[in-house]
């Protein structure tokens, strides 16, 4: 094989140094500091049926959803100009079960572990 | 066609209506092929088409991509993907917004924004040629503009101007923001040639005597107390190029930054001292107590500068359009000039070419192309840490107060339904639509104020390996070399749209490399006890921080002493993500590159290794973005350079029109 070139660093600059902390240390903050948890989510548990759902997947590809969910409607328009039958209704998954948290603003660390 | 005599309005009932003749279609094969060569991560349109009222536009999209033969197997993938957007022309007028009154009766006072094309008469005489004066890979030339004009007089103005319809362009970067942008980032990247970088390095205000200077560059700003009109405020800089945009460089005013244009009606550059001088100083700062202050900030200036990467507020293009809507219809066409924000100045702005030649942006390969971001993954997506954590953000704003060391149970109840509020609008986006779609959980019938996704076509090219049948000098017989190929995988691709006002139909050709990762440490390596492991009752948690040395392990700093890391951050995104979510990763020596210190045979050129670019001195990421760089992935092919197009893309575009319109007997040849 031939000796590849290599690039030079990027042109890109990054924004902004901003300091980090771990989700460990956050939780022990929260649990052995007692802590105020300052932000919130709420529960979302799936069914098993309904698998990796895209609405829960960091790496779903939003372009491919939509190219599918366009698709599915340009055979629809096909089949009802071609008349030749209705198109398939498109199975569509419930929603994952959201458990709203109760508010978590002052909740202390035993709190949290209970 | 029925209409109602007077127009439509409540009471009319059906009593005045009169029906109109109405026009037949005929159907017009609008088909052709496009193809290109191009470059990963750019933003390339392959179809910019007048659609008019009454249209219905089938659209069968077909591709296929090859490269230029790579100097060995490549172990990774990219996407293909081709999008297709409808954009009303009204976006892009004063007068067709709220119905206006009256405007039907003379529409030719409805004039469309031109882009002022620039080309140097230097290119002309004695050197015409197809490229002569526009790029064949810039956004003009994929926009429709070839060349600004030939057989002009080289004795007078050295630089050609013409006005040319500028709904294309606009509505490009509009697609940009709304489509293929990082919010979060709060900016853009586009392809721009020549432009050097200019940093601040003093800044000084002058009063009206010049006598007394008051430095007012960070960290020794100043109060001053009244300034006149006849003071002067004078920015120093570095080096001895001039800023390009004289906009982009900001003055604090009360710690609101400001661009220096908005604050002086006189604003020059000062060659041999290499400052901006600003007089006749007007707004704000005038006869006021206020704090003056100038950052150091890096702006782009005129120079020979290379091919490179601009990073512009993605804020600019919602400026333009709020030019585009206060700009009074009746005066004339808004005109985009070099003077605009950026990106839209940009290929325009005069530039000098290796041989000293003075040109336009616009001469240059790929001028003006926008950057796309990465697939998503663990990480390249982050919420901006302001929104949350900063001054203003959702987390400041719904604190409870505990003053009195005491707080009532309806303030915690209240601040935690607006803390769920402002955190759902947040996540999806943070624009109007998204806070409808997160507050009252539902879209709106609205009319487009936007440009409208219709469809896509997406794809996957992976490479195949080619093994040499004849030896030469510098490769052996069976010596491995690869090209790219489409997979099977074909998504997409049909679309009809149906055209209801004067509308574009633009496509917008992307490669995006799978990216594979190396150089981070693994989150589970740093867990030091069981407790520190996900529990179920600690799934409340909203967010974590999207820690870097998880993306290159030198971005931290071990303080050997404590046995401690400081960490940092790239920003936010939702708590307990690594045990969620993985990523690619490359080992042996497809991690490691080709002359590294410690592994000369580093074979990471043969994978799609997102090879953070670390600074040498710190070992911090200098390029943490989710913007692609695309000389990053060049490695592979024998051109490296940021102006390399390694991939030759041919679009099959099978279009055929229903369009109010006679069809006509056309000659035979």
């Amino acid at each position: 094989m031939k000796k590849p070139n290599i690039a030079k660093g990027s042109q890109i600059k990054r924004q902004e140094l901003i300091v980090g902390e771990t989700i460990e240390t956050k939780v022990q903050r929260i649990v052995h500091n007692g802590e105020p948890i300052k932000d919130g989510a709420p529960e979302i548990f799936t069914e098993r049926k309904d698998g990796v759902m895209a609405a829960y997947d960091v790496r779903t590809d939003k372009w491919e959803i939509a190219a599918e969910a366009m698709d599915i409607a340009e055979k629809s328009k096909m089949a009802k100009a071609k008349g030749i039958e209705k198109p398939e209704k498109i199975e569509e998954k419930k929603p994952a079960k959201i458990e709203e948290k109760k508010p978590t603003e002052g909740q202390t660390g035993e709190k949290s572990k209970a | 066609m029925k209409t109602t005599i007077g127009g439509d309005r409540l009471g009319a009932g059906g009593k005045e209506s009169v029906n109109l003749k109405n026009y037949n279609r005929s159907t017009h094969n609008l088909g052709a092929t496009w193809r290109s060569t191009m470059a990963s991560g750019t933003l390339v349109p392959f179809m910019s088409e007048v659609a008019l009222p009454g249209d219905k536009w089938k659209i069968d999209l077909e591709a296929n991509v090859l490269t230029l033969p790579t100097i060995g197997p490549l172990f990774g993938s990219y996407k293909v993907q081709m999008d297709v957007f409808k954009i009303p022309m009204r976006l892009y007028n004063a007068g067709l917004q709220m119905n206006r009154l009256g405007i039907g009766m003379d529409m030719s006072k409805v004039k469309l924004p031109q882009v002022e094309v620039k080309a140097r008469q230097t290119n002309l005489r004695g050197a015409y040629g197809p490229n002569s004066q526009i790029n064949p890979s810039s956004i003009f030339k994929y926009l429709g503009i070839s060349g600004v004009g030939g057989g002009a007089d080289t004795t007078t103005n050295p630089t050609l101007t013409r006005e040319f319809n500028a709904i294309p362009y606009l509505s490009y970067w509009d697609i940009y923001k709304q489509y293929y942008a990082n919010k979060a980032e709060e900016r853009g990247f586009v392809i721009h040639a020549g432009d050097t970088n200019q940093t601040t390095r003093a800044a000084f205000r002058i009063d009206e005597d010049a006598t007394e200077e008051t430095n007012i560059f960070t960290p020794n700003s100043t109060v001053i107390p009244t300034i006149t009109s006849e003071g002067e405020i004078v920015i120093g800089f570095v080096g001895l190029n001039e800023p390009t945009t004289m906009a982009d460089v900001k003055i604090k005013i009360n710690n609101t930054e400001t661009p220096i244009t908005d604050i002086a009606d006189s604003v020059y550059w000062n060659q041999p001292l290499n400052e901006i001088v600003l007089t006749e100083l007007k707004g704000t700062i005038i006869d006021t107590s206020v704090l003056l202050e100038v950052t150091e900030q890096t702006v782009s200036a005129t120079g020979e500068g290379e091919l490179k990467l601009q990073a512009f507020p993605l804020e600019n293009i919602d400026k333009m359009r709020d030019k585009i809507l206060q700009h009074p219809f009746e005066s004339g066409a808004l005109v985009i000039d070099e003077n605009m924000e950026t990106p839209y100045s940009l290929p325009m702005q005069q530039v000098k070419d290796s041989d000293d030649v003075t040109r336009v942006g616009a001469y240059f390969s790929q001028e003006g192309l926008g950057i796309k971001t990465y697939q998503s993954d663990m990480f390249n997506n982050w919420m901006n840490s302001e929104w949350l954590d900063g001054t203003n953000g959702i987390n400041e704003i719904t604190a409870v107060s505990t003053e009195g060391d005491s707080f009532s149970i309806d303030s915690l109840n209240i601040a935690n339904k607006v803390y769920n509020m402002l955190n759902r609008i947040a996540i999806s986006g943070g624009s109007y639509d998204d806070w409808l779609a997160a507050v009252y959980t539902g879209n709106r019938a609205k009319a487009v104020e936007s440009p409208q996704y219709c469809g896509s076509l997406i794809k996957e090219l992976a490479f195949q390996e080619v093994v040499s049948n004849s030896a030469t000098n510098e490769e052996p017989l069976g010596s491995l070399a690869g090209r790219g190929k489409l997979t099977g995988k074909n998504k997409g691709g049909k679309m009809t749209i149906d055209i209801d006002e004067p509308s574009y139909i633009m496509g917008i050709v992307s490669i995006t490399p799978r990216v594979d990762y190396s150089n981070g440490n693994k989150f589970d390596m740093n867990l030091k006890t069981l407790d520190d492991l996900h529990k179920p009752a600690l799934d409340g948690i909203g967010f974590q921080d999207l820690i870097t040395t998880q993306m290159a392990w030198s971005d931290g700093v071990w303080n050997n002493t404590t046995q401690e890391e400081t960490v940092y951050s790239a920003g936010k995104q939702p708590a307990w993500m690594n045990y969620m979510t993985d990523v690619n990763k490359c080992y042996g020596n497809f991690a490691s590159k080709v002359g590294d210190v410690h592994n000369g045979n580093g074979m990471q050129w043969m994978t799609l290794n997102r090879d953070y670019t670390i600074n040498s001195e710190n070992g911090q990421i200098q390029d943490l973005t989710t913007y692609i760089d695309p000389a990053k992935f060049n490695e592979i092919f024998a051109e490296t350079e940021i102006d390399a197009q390694n991939f030759w893309m041919q679009i099959q575009k099978k279009i055929t029109v229903r369009r109010k319109m006679s069809a006509k007997i056309i000659p035979n040849l």
